[in-house]
């Protein structure tokens, strides 16, 4: 493994844990910035600010994890185009959002939104990037079936 | 290597297993459901039994704010900052509890206003009024 490779996974990692770590300590808090998107009913919304936190922990450690790590950046590859959409359909709608990513609020409107959304785009390209380049192990060739007797 | 399947299907229940214990054994997990406060808000009841000086933050837009506001009330949003930031500072003093309001629970802006002046003009005592403009409104029309 590259060093390249080695200092992405080790950021997207550390991205994942930082951002569950912040959220899980006030759900209530993640809970606020999700409703400010006004995509999900409250009731959802709250199911998924208790979730969500604990699904970015888990893929965060998981990144670290060899044996799990191509899984997990196929979860960072998909978590990224939903912030993306979500963050691109309150772009559109010219909501007042809080990002709701890492603690500090920043209230998001206008051209406000293009650094939340270049940031998703790098973690998208990153996780990636680490995809392509580490194909999944080749599945060890079969045995020939014995022939008949 | 893993199957990714399996690995995807780890995930999903680690996660929601470690959700369900925090639901179970973390009491703000479970504020989740009962529309609590966050940390950084406050309720109406609590800030009209707060005694001592209170600061009254509009941080909707200044169309709404001068169609209809809290009493006492000063404008500030983050379109306005500059023009409207000179009017808080003068009012503001050491111990003054800071209390800033946007439309509901789903507007930002609130948020965004007390956290620039907590950090940025080391506001000591700012929360967000837990309901917004909305909560006053329903309180008001009781």
């Amino acid at each position: 493994m590259s060093t390249l490779a080695t200092i992405l996974r080790l950021a997207l990692a550390g991205v994942f844990l930082a951002a569950a770590v912040v959220k899980i300590a006030d759900p209530v808090k993640f809970h606020a910035a999700l409703l400010t998107y006004r995509m999900l009913p409250d009731l959802v919304a709250a199911g998924l600010a208790l979730w969500l936190p604990w699904f970015e922990l888990c893929t965060g450690v998981a990144i670290l994890w060899p044996r799990h790590s191509r899984a997990a950046l196929w979860v960072v590859v998909a978590l990224n185009v939903v912030f993306l959409a979500a963050i691109g359909q309150a772009a559109f709608r010219e909501l007042d959002i809080v990002c709701g990513c890492f603690g500090r609020p920043a209230s998001v409107r206008g051209a406000g939104y293009l650094p939340y959304l270049a940031r998703d785009l790098a973690f998208l390209a990153a996780a990636v990037w680490l995809l392509r380049r580490e194909p999944p192990a080749a599945v060890p060739p079969q045995p020939p079936p014995p022939r008949g007797e | 290597m893993a199957r990714l399947p399996h690995s995807w299907f780890g995930l999903l229940l680690a996660a929601t297993l470690l959700a369900l214990a925090a639901f179970a054994f973390d009491p703000r997990a479970r504020d989740l459901l009962r529309d609590a406060p966050a940390t950084d808000e406050t309720t109406l009841a609590a800030a009209r039994e707060h005694r001592g000086p209170l600061l009254w933050i509009d941080a909707r837009p200044a169309a709404d704010f001068a169609h209809d506001h809290i009493p006492d009330a000063l404008p500030l949003n983050p379109d306005d900052w500059e023009a409207q930031i000179v009017d808080v500072l003068t009012r503001w003093q050491p111990g003054t509890r800071v209390i800033v309001y946007c439309d509901d629970r789903a507007c930002g802006s609130s948020r965004a206003v007390a956290d620039k002046l907590r950090h940025e003009y080391q506001f000591d005592d700012v929360a967000i009024l837990h309901g917004g403009w909305a909560a006053w409104r329903k309180a008001m029309s009781r």
